[in-house]
């Protein structure tokens, strides 16, 4: 009787610890709302929402609110951050890619921490800085819940850029720019080139028409007299070091 | 008294005569009967020189009656005119001091001033007029056809004020230039060692020597034709020049030139000197830039020829702005800017720019 008792408590201990990664998995990873800022829906809903996006990137896409974060972890709300990403074993496949926003109630100090290669591709210091500048509006009115939604849909944005093997980087702005200009500057020589059909009258410069006898070259002369030299540096792409980056994990941090 | 113009009058009926550009002859606007040139200038021979005595008699006053108390002195306002008995209909004309052949405004009979082609005024070419009116219209309309931008009230709701062909007179200048133009040139090439780009560049003087000649170089010699409408239609087909005689002018209007070959010459010491840069620039290759920083240039004046060469030229009026058009007569190169229709404009530079702008995006995005 008392083996029988062995086993069966060995069992249950066994089944404990299989369920209990299962439950973290859908309960804990995605949405971790301690500061009790949303609504049971709207926690459910952002869940469910930050599931899809993680599941179909495979990357882990979380946020957590918090009502001190250094209730949590000595450091700075970065250092919290990246020690919570760790000692949650959060992210997705061997890499443990994935982005996770925290934010900290007391101090309404927030941070972002990217970890894992294929994460950092998609989530360079500039896209984190783009990110920030899409939910921060949203917290600064106290709409937690729009700006976890803007927080989501844009990490899926960004994650299926970077799969398309165009992340956001810093010079998307330029090249947007760069691409307008160069339309309107087309535009421009298209009209410009109608436009001088409408004129023909112009004063005669030459009188080709008129010549009897052709040129008579009756002098040829090239004549060397130095040489000029310049040097230029040339300069590192930043982007090379940033699509590369990868191992430590990085990320940012401030006020909302 | 002698008349000091002629009216070239068909012998057949003495209907209005007109050179006709299709065959190259004189023909009859009444009866159709047409004419060989020889034939006609054979026949107003001693009518010419008559007017050209009577006109000459009026400039000095006149014979017979004391006309001392009529004053001659119009003012400023007549300045440069000149009046003229038509022999059709005995109407005083009175037109421009530098016109040589018109038609009578009560009459409609086309008029010929031969004293204006005399002695040092007569013209040693002439090119026949080889297009007609109709040409000329139809020419204008091919214009307007093909530009994008033409407003399009001014192609339905434009009507041709006047169409005229008119000799206008032109001095040819035979010439060569000589000289020598002097160059900066580069020639560069870039290479990299370690985390340097290192460009190089050869610089070079380059001179290039030498001259050319010119025949028949066309500049208008009439005040009233504009310079750059006259320069625009050019070139004419001088295979076709022949020598001058009042009877291809029928038809047509005609002046004298007023412009004289020295208040001319500027123009066509101009183009030689750009012919030659031109032809001396060519000459300069395998360079990556290449500055003109001098150049010394003689023109050597040759012979100076004086014809009339045919011109249509068409007036039309739009929104209060004219706008005159110039087709060669010969060959029928039309030229005259036209109006701009500024909606059209910006609406045609923003459609490409947004549409150009939305490809480029989706494919950078």
């Amino acid at each position: 009787m008392k083996r029988k008792l062995t086993v069966f408590v060995l069992l249950a201990l066994l089944l404990t610890l299989l369920v209990l990664p299962a439950q973290a998995e859908e309960g804990l990873y995605y949405v971790t709302d301690e500061a009790d800022i949303l609504t049971d829906e709207e926690d459910m809903e952002l869940e469910t929402l930050l599931q899809g996006i993680s599941e179909e990137h495979n990357i882990g896409v979380y946020l957590v609110a918090v009502d001190d974060y250094t209730d949590y972890g000595d450091g700075s709300v970065y250092e919290v951050t990246y020690g919570l990403y760790h000692e949650y074993t959060m992210g997705k496949g061997e890499e443990r890619n994935g982005i996770m926003l925290l934010l900290s109630m007391e101090q309404r100090d927030f941070a972002t921490f990217v970890y894992g290669a294929d994460a950092e591709y998609a989530f360079s210091d500039y896209a984190l800085q783009q990110l920030e500048e899409e939910f921060l509006p949203y917290f600064a009115d106290n709409d937690w819940y729009e700006g976890f939604r803007a927080y989501a849909t844009t990490c899926d944005e960004y994650l299926t850029k970077a799969e398309e093997g165009k992340p956001v980087e810093e010079g998307d702005g330029m090249i947007y720019l760069i691409v307008i200009g160069a339309s309107f500057l087309i535009a421009l020589i298209v009209v410009s080139i109608l436009k001088a059909g409408m004129k023909n009258v112009r004063a005669g410069q030459e009188a080709k028409a008129y010549i009897t006898r052709e040129l008579n070259l009756t002098q040829r002369s090239d004549q060397f007299t130095h040489t000029t030299r310049t040097e230029r540096k040339i300069e590192k792409s930043d982007s090379d070091s940033k699509a590369h980056s990868g191992g430590g994990g990085h990320g940012r941090s401030g006020k909302f | 008294m002698a008349a000091q113009v002629t009216n070239y009058q068909c012998p057949a009926c003495t209907g209005p005569l007109n050179f006709d550009p299709e065959t190259g002859k004189v023909s009859c606007e009444f009866c159709g009967s047409s004419y060989e040139l020889a034939y006609i200038e054979e026949l107003y021979a001693p009518k010419e020189e008559a007017a050209v005595e009577a006109s000459a008699k009026e400039a000095n006053g006149g014979e017979g009656w004391d006309a001392s108390g009529i004053s001659d002195d119009w003012g400023e306002d007549t300045k440069g005119m000149k009046s003229y008995s038509c022999p059709s209909c005995m109407a005083e004309l009175i037109c421009d001091a530098t016109t040589a052949a018109t038609s009578c405004p009560y009459c409609g009979n086309p008029t010929v001033v031969p004293g204006q082609f005399s002695g040092a005024l007569k013209p040693e070419y002439v090119i026949p007029f080889k297009l007609k009116k109709e040409d000329a219209v139809a020419a204008l309309k091919k214009h307007y056809g093909k530009r994008f931008f033409l407003p399009k009230t001014f192609k339905d709701g434009n009507h041709i004020e006047k169409i005229q062909g008119v000799y206008v007179p032109f001095w040819l200048y035979d010439g060569e230039a000589d000289g020598t133009a002097v160059y900066d040139a580069t020639r560069s090439r870039t290479y990299k060692r370690g985390d340097y780009e290192i460009t190089e560049t050869d610089h070079y003087v380059v001179r290039r020597s030498g001259d050319i000649a010119f025949e028949k170089i066309p500049v208008d010699a009439s005040s009233k034709m504009p310079d750059e409408h006259m320069d625009s239609i050019e070139p004419f087909d001088y295979s076709e020049l022949r020598p001058f005689s009042t009877a291809y002018l029928p038809g047509f209007l005609a002046d004298k030139y007023d412009v004289t070959i020295d208040e001319s010459k500027q123009r066509a010491d101009k183009r030689c000197e750009g012919t030659l840069e031109s032809e001396l620039r060519k000459t300069v290759q395998g360079y990556h830039s290449v500055v003109s920083r001098h150049r010394d240039f003689n023109i050597l004046r040759g012979k100076v020829h004086y014809a009339l060469l045919p011109v249509w030229l068409l007036n039309t009026k739009w929104q209060g702005k004219d706008f005159l058009f110039a087709m060669n007569g010969q060959t029928g190169k039309m030229v005259g800017d036209l109006p701009v229709d500024k909606k059209k404009y910006w609406f045609t530079f923003f459609a490409i720019g947004i549409l150009l702008s939305i490809i480029g995006l989706a494919i950078v995005y």
